[in-house]
Formats: structure tokens, sequence, C-alpha cells
């Protein structure tokens, strides 16, 4: 980090002489803007008007050869650089903890091409989901990433934290999207990934910076496999009496290997505490819309197919016109006052397991939660959102409504509550995250989870960032400057 | 003064962490800023309020003045926060504080010695206001309020409902000289001339007798409509007050106006006072329809969702060059249509979206469509 202005100084030249005087900024206003992303943590320390970690420069490329030079120059002055798309994570992964470069990718953001033929489209990293979808769309294509953020996200940002969208369950993850990847790395060198996803080529370079939360360098530019715009969508929604068969029935479809592009649990609680409030609908106990999307003639079949399956399981058919409804209004529980903020402590302490062990995983976090934090009055509700042919995600959340006043109890109680949580996880077959990433929110947490294969990210890291300048103290690496 | 301090505070606390319409924001896709999405405006403000930022610092006049605040990021927003109104706000704190932005500071003096806001270098009055005086009527129950961009931005659109109104034998007024409305002012946060230049408007309304006012741009519109009350600008009781295309349409239906229909290909630009602020989406495409084979061929963006061409927010007084980016986009979604006409209603809208063609699509106001086939 610059320790005097005369430095600053001298490193704001090299910067402006790399992408122009217009796309460097050091004033006030800016710095504060990029201070936090979604995360509770550096949101609250703004509203408790504690002094933010500000980045020192906020700095614009628009090309993979200037953020070469950015990350040559950071390199000679031990300088930290943090990869900005959207800003929309909720893990802290773009909060400047050691101050620094602010890299934000949002000139970046030119669709280089679309093959319709093979359904690709290659863009810049900085483009909007939202433009990109629009754009996509007038030629009849699709990426099929809706995440609730997407309007606010980059594609980089889809990548660098293993995104998810709403249709995640048929279409993938973002990870399972990306077909090739241009890399800045940390030194500046500028590398692609093979052009195609899968060969016998030994490991996966691509698959190694996804993922990677700018800690390994920039992805600059990705080619992404897209689909046509189905020809018919339908959604459908079911009541269940309880979670257990909810769930059952979900394990049911998708291991008789169904395709539905969404099928999404609310446990009882969540069903009461958003579905009402945001849908306009009254219903108890566990609600699930299903999606089905392709041809007439599949959607008709696998409609029937899934229909049967909750029918069976005594699941109540609540018709077409509520999963309509929700898809149609699917991002509006994350708006305020929607969505659930402060001054209200809340936490996404998300995880995926196998069918097996998902009930057992849901119930231990329940329990870590509501009992281990009884004084605290917390409270806790999940859906089940990503479903997998093997097992499914949990999206859950933990609530106090009174958390401490003071800023500095009320980051150690949430730190304290996350990672109880999320070893509750971990102690069942789960991960620490399915697809909000981990920042470091959860990045103290990463030796842990992998045990000892973390010496295998770590040398990596080392490797190709020794001054460790890429986002540090994020995804569990810390700052050599 | 348009927002609660209880709204104004709901305001800032709904969109200071809340990333969900960058998208809708056309300067925050221009500039690619986070501090000029609604995010990044709304926490500095939040920063202002508890003197974390200075509000002398130039950078924060330099963000609130980067907004077209074309109302697009609400339509989009589940909460309906009024960010737009927001930034009206915060510009009227710099005003008053005297730290709005030199530009701003001399409009209301041009204003006032020119009777428009554009800037010196148009002939601002002008000419076409001279000459359409010369049809009017003393006393008429019409009165065509032409606005500023139709008196020398664009004058065309006055020469062409003038002969419109001739064509039909429609007696008409017209204010002359005409004041501006004060529309920019109230974008631009300069709330006393605003109020001024409405107030000296409705009284020359009221003493012209006439029973109905058309107005030729949509921001008049908007403000004669929506802002005149708020700024103690009384209007005579039962004035009517119609944009254009709203007349057009009531005549070509009442009056059972007939055209040979044109088989041009066409699409249609909403300009944002109509596609959000007064709802007028059908009356343009009903007057369209009455006159071309085909409907229009929808913009991407359209009516309550249509972006703003750039004319929106005074932008054009302070950062021209994001203005005219945001007309070339605009200009390019009108052209992947696959239109001949690009067809809006409103002059300043045609003005700019007529300099950013470079080809593709010719650039008119619906008045002159309308004049062309009568």
């Amino acid at each position: 980090m610059a320790s005097n202005d005369f430095l600053m100084d001298l490193i704001r030249t090299e910067l402006m002489d790399i992408v122009g005087s217009e796309d460097v900024s050091v004033s006030e206003i800016d710095r504060y803007a990029y201070s936090t992303d979604v995360c509770w943590i550096p949101r609250m320390w703004l509203d408790r008007l504690q002094r933010p970690c500000l980045p020192d420069f906020v700095v614009h490329p628009e090309s993979a050869e200037e953020v070469s030079k950015i990350l040559k120059a950071a390199n000679r002055f031990r300088l930290p650089v943090i990869p900005y798309g959207g800003g929309t994570g909720t893990q802290g992964g773009t909060v400047p903890l050691f101050g620094g470069i602010m890299l934000d990718l949002k000139k970046m953001n030119k669709i280089i091409r679309i093959d319709e033929k093979s359904l690709t489209v290659a863009a810049q990293t900085g483009i909007n989901g939202q433009v990109l979808e629009w754009e996509l769309n007038r030629h009849g294509l699709t990426l099929a990433h809706y995440p609730a953020s997407e309007y606010g996200t980059t594609l980089g940002g889809y990548i660098a934290a293993r995104g998810s969208g709403t249709l995640s369950t048929k279409y993938g993850k973002a990870e399972d999207m990306v077909m090739s990847l241009e890399v800045v790395l940390p030194q500046g060198d500028i590398i692609r990934s093979l052009p195609i996803p899968n060969h016998s080529c030994g490991p996966d370079v691509r698959q190694h910076f996804v993922g990677s939360e700018g800690t390994m360098g920039v992805i600059t530019e990705v080619t992404m496999r897209l689909d046509p715009i189905p020809e018919e969508r339908r959604f459908r929604s079911y009541l269940f009496g309880d979670l257990a068969t909810g769930l059952e029935a979900g394990r049911r479809i998708m291991t008789q290997r169904y395709r539905p592009c969404t099928i999404r649990l609310y446990d009882p609680p969540s069903t009461q505490k958003f579905i009402k409030r945001v849908l306009g609908i009254e219903v108890e106990g566990s609600f699930m819309v299903t999606g089905v999307d392709g041809s007439k003639a599949l959607v008709d079949l696998e409609e029937a197919g899934i229909r049967e399956i909750c029918e069976l399981l005594g699941g109540r058919d609540l018709g077409s016109q509520a999963g309509e409804t929700w898809w149609k209004q699917r991002y509006d529980f994350y708006y305020p006052p929607f969505v659930p903020d402060l001054p209200e402590l809340i936490g996404t302490i998300e995880s995926t397991t196998t069918y097996d062990k998902i009930l057992p995983l849901y119930e231990a976090k329940k329990k870590a939660i509501e009992d281990g934090y009884k004084e605290w009055g917390a409270t806790y509700t999940g859906h089940f959102s990503h479903w997998f042919p093997w097992g499914v995600m949990v999206y859950d959340r933990f609530y106090i409504k009174r958390p401490p006043q003071d800023a500095h109890e009320a980051m150690q109680l949430h730190n304290m509550i996350w990672a109880d949580a999320a070893r509750a996880s971990l102690a069942n077959g789960g991960v620490l995250n399915d697809h909000h990433g981990i920042g470091f929110k959860l990045g103290w947490l990463m030796p842990e989870q992998y045990g000892s294969a973390w010496q295998i990210l770590a040398g990596i890291k080392k490797m190709l960032d020794p001054n460790g300048i890429m986002n540090p103290g994020k995804l569990g690496f810390s700052f050599q400057g | 003064m348009f927002l609660t301090d209880e709204e104004r505070k709901l305001t800032i606390q709904g969109c200071r962490f809340c990333p969900m319409c960058f998208h809708a924001d056309t300067v925050a896709g221009i500039t690619c800023r986070e501090t000029c999405s609604p995010r990044g405006r709304a926490l500095g403000l939040f920063a202002l309020e508890h003197g974390v930022l200075k509000w002398d610092d130039p950078a924060v006049a330099d963000v609130l003045y980067k907004s077209f605040t074309d109302g697009l990021p609400q339509e989009w927003c589940a909460g309906h926060y009024d960010h737009d109104e927001l930034i009206i706000d915060a510009r009227h704190r710099l005003v008053e504080k005297g730290l709005a932005p030199e530009e701003v500071k001399r409009v209301a003096s041009r204003i006032l010695e020119t009777g428009s806001p554009y800037s010196d270098t148009v002939k601002a009055d002008g000419d076409v206001l001279k000459e359409s005086i010369t049809s009017t009527t003393s006393g008429a129950d019409l009165l065509v309020f032409s606005g500023c961009a139709a008196r020398s931005l664009y004058p065309s659109s006055l020469r062409s409902f003038v002969k419109i109104l001739k064509a039909k034998g429609i007696p008409f007024q017209l204010l002359n000289p005409e004041p501006c409305c004060g529309m920019p002012l109230y974008q631009l946060g300069d709330f006393t001339h605003a109020a001024q230049q409405a107030k000296d408007v409705s009284q020359r309304i009221a003493a012209s007798g006439a029973r109905e006012v058309v107005c030729l741009d949509a921001d008049c519109f908007r403000m004669l409509t929506t802002r005149f009350a708020r700024f103690g600008a009384q209007l005579p009781d039962g004035l009517r007050i119609s944009h254009v295309c709203e007349w057009l349409s009531r005549m070509i239906v009442e009056e059972k106006w007939t055209f040979e229909k044109r088989s041009e290909r066409i699409t249609y630009h909403d300009p944002c006072s109509l596609a959000r602020f007064t709802r007028v989406h059908e009356p343009p495409r009903a007057v369209l329809a009455s006159l071309f084979a085909q409907k229009p061929l929808e913009m991407f963006g359209n009516c309550g969702k249509a972006f703003c061409c750039g004319e929106g927010g005074g932008m054009f007084l302070t950062n021209p060059e994001i203005v005219r980016e945001a007309a070339r986009r605009r200009f390019e979604q009108a052209r992947n249509t696959g239109a001949e006409l690009l067809v809006t209603s409103s002059p300043a809208c045609a003005a700019l979206l007529s300099e950013a063609r470079t080809d593709g699509p010719v650039v008119r106001d619906l008045v002159e469509i309308v004049e062309e086939s009568i």
C-alpha cells in the first residue's frame, strides 16, 4: 500500500498514463462508492458511520493490455488490485481491505462475437448481465443465466464467483457455461485457456480461474455456451404439508432424470415470510414452484411427469398462476423494501450437499442458529433452489431483528453465527458456499474446509502472485505487500 | 420540495446499497462508474447527509449532475423509490449552497435574456415564432405552447403544427414572447427561478383567455400538468392541457380526419416525459395508425421502459458528451428495428436523434408527419 502523497502521485501518474486521466479517480465520492458491495458487514459499517475500507484509486481499463500494464505497475509498488464488476456480491469479495487499486472492469463491455451456429458468445467481462442477455435475445438466443442480481451484475462476476441463476437446475451454473477464458495473470502475462471445455489434455486451466474471485488474475474475456430461447416455458406451483415431503418430491423429479428448468421449494417459515408479502399468495406449508421449458411436446411431457410425482406425494397442485407470477416477479424479493435489510442483522449462509444429507444439514443449521443464538432471538429460513442430479442447494438465511448497536459487536456476532452455520454445513457433508462465493466473509474458513488439499490452491496462488497483490484478504489468501 | 423529509430518507435508505437498477440508468451504462449509478449517488448522499463527504467537493456536484433523471430506474424498481426526484432535490441543495456548476448558474440568466436554456450559439427566439404569430387569432380558445426546443432547436415542429391548424381552419393563439416553462430549471435544481417561470407562464396563459393549451414539447407538457401547482403556479380552472399527440389523436377521432395510408416502415421513440411521467403511450400510436399501413416496429425499450435519448435532466447543459452518446445509443435501437422513419413526439427528442443520425431511419416529429399527410 502506498505510504505517502508523493508516492501516491507517482502511482497516479503511471495509472493515468495507462488508461487516461479521465479513467483514474481519487475523489472521495468515487472511492466511497467502491467501499462496499452487498455484503452485510461493510454495509452495516457504513450505516453506523464507521471509517470504511477505501481504495486509493478507482481505475477503469478498456482492454486486457491496459489491465496487464496496471498489474505490472501494481507489482512494482506492491499495491493491492481489486477487480470489480457489478459489486453485487454478498461475501465482501470486492471490499478493498488493504486499499489499493479498484479495477472497475465495466468499460470492458464489448460483445466480440456471437456464433449462431455453435451457440456461443465471446465478450469482454465487464458487460452488464442484463445488457448481454438483451443483446442475445435479439438473436433468438439466451445465456439462460438469471441470478437475482442480474440487473447489476457483470459477466465476469458470474464466473469469478461461480454464480447461479434461477434456471440453473436445467442450464447449469455459470461455471458450466464457460467455454474458454482470457486472463491477465497477476504479473501481467495475458493467457488463454484451450478453446473448448471438453478434452483430454490434462487438468483444466480454465476452471482454475473460475471462482477465483480476482485472486489469481483478472478474467478479461470469456466465451460462453448459449441456448436458443425455448419455444415454451411454463411454471406451476404445488403445496406440500411439510418440507421433507417437498424435498422428496424434488429428489424424485431429479433422480428420475426429468429436466425442469427450476424447482424452488420454500420451507414453511419462508413460505410464511415471503410468499404472501411478495407474491400476495396466502398459503401454509412448503410452497414449491416448478418450471419446464423447451418444445411444446417436451414441456407437456415433463409437466405431466412432474405433476404425477408431486401429487403422488400429496402435493396440492396450485395451478399455473402462482408459478407464473413467481417467474414474473422473481427478482422482486431482492428489492428494498422486500429484501431483508439493515437494521436487521442477516446473512445468507447457503450450502449444497447430496440428497441423503440435505435434511440433516438443514436441521443442523437451523438448530445451530435458533438454539445457539436464542438470546438474540435469531430465526432461520431456507429455500431449495438449485437442484443437481445428485443433490440440492439450500439457500438459507439467519435474521436477528435487534442486533447490537455497536458496530464492532455487531460484526463479531455476525461472524460468529456465520462460522457456526458454515461449520454445521461442513459437518453434514456440505460446502462453505454454493454460488455466493467466499470473499473475506468465508475466506478464513477455506483452509479448514479443504484440509490438506488447501496446499494445492495456496501453492498455485504463491506461484502466480508472489506479491499477493490480487484481491488480498479474499478466498483465504493474504497480502504480501 | 417534491419529496417529504421522510420520503427522502427512505429513498436514500432504499437505494444506497441496492444494485438492482444499474441496467436501467443510461448514465451508469455510459460512464461505467459505480458513482454514477442510483446506488452510488444514493450512497454519496447518505455520506453527505452525515458529514462523511463534503458538499463543497466539486466531485460531488459533478456526480449529481450526471443523471438524466428520466424515471427509468424507478420504472424497474419493485420498491418504486423515486430516485430521480431524490437527485433533483440534491441538485436543489447544491444550488441553494451556491455549489452548482457554473453552467447551471448561468442558465437562469440565459433564460431571462433569450427565453431559452439552449446555448448561446443557438439562435433562440425566434424567427419561427415571428412567422407563426402572423397566423394567430387573438382570444382564440386554443393556445399553442411551443416550448423552447420548437422555437430554437427544432422549429419544424411549430411550423408544421401551424400549417395543420391553418389547413383545418382552427383559430389559435401563441404567447409572444413565449417564456420558458421552467422545466430545465426544475431539473437542474434551481427551484426559485423554475417557480418564477412557471408563475409567469401561468399568468400569461390566464390572460390569454384560452380554454385549451396544446404543448408541442413533452417536457413542457409534464411541467404544466405535474409541476406547476407544486411551484405555486395556478392555471385557470377548467383549462384543458394536452400534449399535441393527444390533441391530434382526439381530432382524428372527433373531427374524422382521414389520411391516405403511407407504406413506410416506422418506429416510435417515447419521450421520457410522456413515457413515464404522464403515461401517454397510446395517443401517438393511434395517430401513427391513422397515417401508416403498418403498425410501428416497436423499439427495444418502449412505452414505460423507453430509454432516454439524452434530453433528460438538463444534461445537455452540463454533460453534452454523455448526451450525444445516449442519443447515439437510442438511435441505434431505432435502426435495429429496420424502420425507415423514426418518429417521436417532442421537438427536443427529434433534434437530438436527428443529430445522432448518420444513416438509417429519417427522424421526424409526429407533427411533421401529420402535416405532410394533410
